[in-house]
């Protein structure tokens, strides 16, 4: 028996005090519905006590993880003594048990100042902590009784001398920031999520959707950064040219995603017009489900199989959680539904109220691939027996036809009018959209002619002119502005929610025109080389293999392969590797990249031989930088949106 | 109801069908090597197919870009797969892997596509098995592409 030290004792400590603390808290919430005052504060205070014990347990683990605490399992499976400071750190949420003290110490430390968001009603504010307590009392619980980031080994031995290490694949900055960002974007879901909770159970009639306006712009901020960020990291990192996969992992951020823009838009009709409180509250709802979901879908092992699931205990707790909290939550709604009758009757398709109603159909139907992609062959072998699995070939069939009307109501709504919209003033921005469309289609016809690419499917050229067509009204109505403000800077940028949006906008467009052209037009050549044999990829670009040599590293050893790239008579030297990381881990790939705004072309490096020759994977892809650029200008949108005055 | 109810109401028929259409399509039966009896391979034929399993040891043999190697999983049963192209980083001998493509007439399973399996094996209860790959978060393991 290992006696633990005292550091990792007080986090053991901490996570009953999260457990204690919110159990106290959400109690307390449903007795100060009724009674009030001192409840209230009690409620409070069970809040900050959980808050603190989820800061014990994080140092604790972070001690421990910075002192090589290998009695810890949990330790000894995500670093070792050879681990960069930044790795070790970010071993913290290296695997399961880590990822969920995160998630529970963001959900307190969320809920935690945000109850006392200005512009909510006394009753609301009292019932707010009902779901994060709930929260954070669920992932303690789940952590206390099935994945324990603290817990000892099995019958308390000091462990290995030496832990397993990192894996190898998120060793890399990218990996470090990328999983936090998702979780804090997960956990901010919470804040509305609670407000929308709290509505609901003390029937107020007020409007929540400007008080809460920042925070949901946080969290969709975050979400969305680190959706983007992923996929940066896997086309960087994983270096195989993808950048998406409709993997379960990425699916399940990206449900929330769908579900929180949605109500996004939503908010809008229900700011400006009163309308759809019952869509709203119910978008909220589901958006923090959806998180919750994501993590039961990836965790279970239920993609695996139906029975794999059934035996694991976590899987059931996170599906009954998740069951319970759409029971009560849509069942409150359902009962609530009279009292949330929208006011208005929405107009016609063309006005704003209208095309956000298309917004949400559109939104939904996008939901409702991902969900049913993902959760496809869950469902066909509780039904059928057989196991199936639908994939990549589904959401390139059905994804596009959703997409796209999307994208185009992007272009076109942003420019109707509540309740209606006038001819003079849409027509101006109609011609300003077809004239940016040719204009950009033409360009960028000019640029793949340029390098002798095709025009790479429908769905781009699509895309290719409605980003055009969103680029034209914008460029019009910021010029038109500024001439009205007389070059005044601070008046022009003065409606930031105005001009962050349309940025967003712009960068969702970029964004568009990247994916569908880098999925459209993708080559893909595997190549045998002999040292300085050249071979021609497609026409104007040609790979020469120059040689391959061996590097010793501190944590592995590396095949380094040089290359010279070729491409419209220009050479660049480049650098693809291999490496090996040991018996723990498989080896792992480095690619050689060149990125220009045209075109992407990675160069994996498959396999050296005894001879001197070796094997590539070259990958061609248009416009793929256009993807971090468009996400890179959607990220700013969100800033801008989130400024004061909005 | 009115004509933007009804115009609606028609748009979410469409998506719906389009989706629920869409998924039957694009479904193929995923197996594991132990379920692959004579009597089911019969009734597959030359079907599109995805196997889930773990690359035997000592079963891989590469030249270039053309791979050979054994699938197994806990029963009894063994497929051998034959695929051309680069694997996936974190393809390896006692890792989980899953192959798409067909049988042809000789027996062997033609693959198009190769994966990495990960992240699936969680298990609480037990500590797991750190040997394997846990990708805990982020994006999957990639799809070559065939």
């Amino acid at each position: 028996m290992v006696l633990s030290s005292l550091p990792v004792l007080l986090g053991r400590f901490g996570l009953w005090a999260v457990a204690a603390g919110s159990l106290w808290a959400l109690i307390a919430t449903v007795v100060s519905m009724r009674k009030g005052g001192g409840w209230a504060r009690s409620a409070r205070r069970g809040m900050v006590v959980a808050l603190v014990g989820a800061i014990l347990a994080a140092a604790g683990l972070e001690w421990a993880l910075f002192h090589h605490d290998f009695s810890l399992p949990y330790v000894a499976s995500v670093s070792a003594k050879n681990l960069p400071s930044l790795y070790l750190f970010s071993a913290w949420w290296g695997s399961l048990e880590g990822s969920l003290l995160l998630w529970c110490l963001l959900v307190l430390a969320f809920a935690v100042p945000a109850q006392q968001t200005k512009g909510m009603g006394e009753k609301v504010r009292r019932a707010f902590p009902l779901l994060p307590a709930a929260t954070a009392l669920f992932f303690a619980g789940v952590m206390l009784r099935f994945a324990n980031p603290l817990s000892g080994w099995p019958g308390g031995g000091a462990g290995p001398s030496d832990g397993i290490g990192l894996n190898p694949l998120l060793q890399d900055p990218g990996m470090a920031y990328h999983p936090p960002l998702l979780y804090l974007g997960f956990t901010g879901l919470v804040v509305p999520g609670a407000w929308a909770l709290a509505i609901l159970f003390t029937g107020e009639k007020e409007d929540w959707t400007k008080p809460t306006r920042r925070w949901v712009l946080a969290a969709w901020g975050m979400l969305s950064a680190g959706i983007l960020l992923g996929s940066w990291w896997a086309y960087h990192e994983l270096g195989w040219g993808g950048w998406w996969f409709w993997d379960p992992v990425e699916n399940a951020s990206l449900m929330p995603w769908l579900a929180l823009t949605a109500y996004a838009h939503g908010a809008l009709a229900q700011e400006a017009r009163g309308m759809l409180r019952r869509w709203n509250l119910g978008l909220l709802l589901l958006a923090y489900a959806l998180t919750l979901f994501g993590t039961f879908l990836t965790r279970s092992g239920i993609l695996t199989s139906v029975h794999a699931f059934s035996e694991s205990g976590l899987g059931s707790w996170f599906l009954g959680y998740i069951a319970v909290f759409l029971l009560i939550a849509f069942g409150v709604l359902a009962w609530r539904w009279d009292d949330l009758d929208d006011p208005k009757p929405p107009g016609g398709l063309i006005t704003k109220e209208g095309a956000i109603l298309y917004n949400h159909l559109l939104f939904g139907g996008l939901l409702l691939a991902v969900l049913l992609g993902t959760t496809w062959p869950i469902l066909a072998e509780l039904a059928t027996g057989e196991r199936v699995s639908g994939g990549a070939p589904f959401f390139a069939a059905t994804i596009p036809p959703i997409a796209l009307p999307t994208l185009f109501l992007m272009a076109v709504a942003p420019w109707f009018g509540w309740g209606r919209t006038g001819k003079e003033s849409l027509r101006p921005r109609l011609i300003a959209g077809v004239v940016g469309g040719v204009v950009v289609s033409g360009g960028l016809a000019w640029a793949r002619a340029s390098m002798g690419m095709g025009m790479g499917g429908w769905a781009h050229v699509v895309s290719v002119f409605i980003l055009g067509a969103v680029l034209g009204p914008i460029l019009a109505d910021f010029v038109r502005t500024a001439r009205a403000v007389g070059g005044s800077r601070k008046a022009l940028i003065k409606r930031p929610r105005h001009w962050g949006g349309l940025l967003v906008h712009l960068g969702i467009a970029v964004l568009a025109v990247g994916a569908t052209g880098a999925s459209g037009g993708k080559t893909a050549v595997d190549f045998q080389l002999a040292p300085q044999e050249t071979a021609v990829v497609v026409e104007g670009v040609s790979l020469r293999h120059v040689g391959v040599t061996v590097k010793s590293r501190k944590s592995h050893r590396a095949w380094i392969a040089n290359v010279v790239l070729t491409q419209q008579g220009k050479e660049h030297p480049l650098q693809s590797e291999r490496r090996d990381y040991g018996s723990n881990w498989p080896g792992t790939t480095e690619m050689a990249l060149l990125s220009n705004w045209k075109r992407d072309i990675a160069i994996t490096l498959a396999e050296t031989e005894s001879d001197g020759s070796a094997s590539y994977r070259v990958t061609i892809q248009p416009f793929l930088s256009w993807l971090w650029v468009g996400g890179a200008l959607s990220l700013l949108g969100f800033l801008w949106a989130g400024r004061k005055g909005g | 109801m009115n004509r933007q109810a009804k115009t609606l109401l028609v748009a979410a028929v469409a998506i719906g069908w389009l989706v629920f259409s869409g998924i039957k399509e694009a479904s193929v039966y995923f197996k594991y090597p132990s379920e692959l009896t004579p009597t089911v391979l019969a009734e597959l034929g030359h079907e599109e197919l995805r196997i889930g399993g773990m690359v035997a040891g000592g079963s891989l043999e590469r030249e270039g870009s053309d791979i050979r190697f054994v699938m197994v999983d806990d029963g009894e049963g063994q497929v051998l797969v034959h695929y051309v192209g680069i694997p996936p980083d974190m393809f390896a001998e006692g890792r989980g892997a899953v192959v798409e493509g067909s049988f042809t007439m000789e027996g062997v399973f033609e693959a198009h596509t190769l994966m990495v399996k990960h992240g699936e094996d969680y298990s609480a209860e037990e500590h797991p098995d750190r040997e394997n790959i846990r990708s805990d978060f982020g994006t999957g393991i990639p799809d070559p592409g065939g």
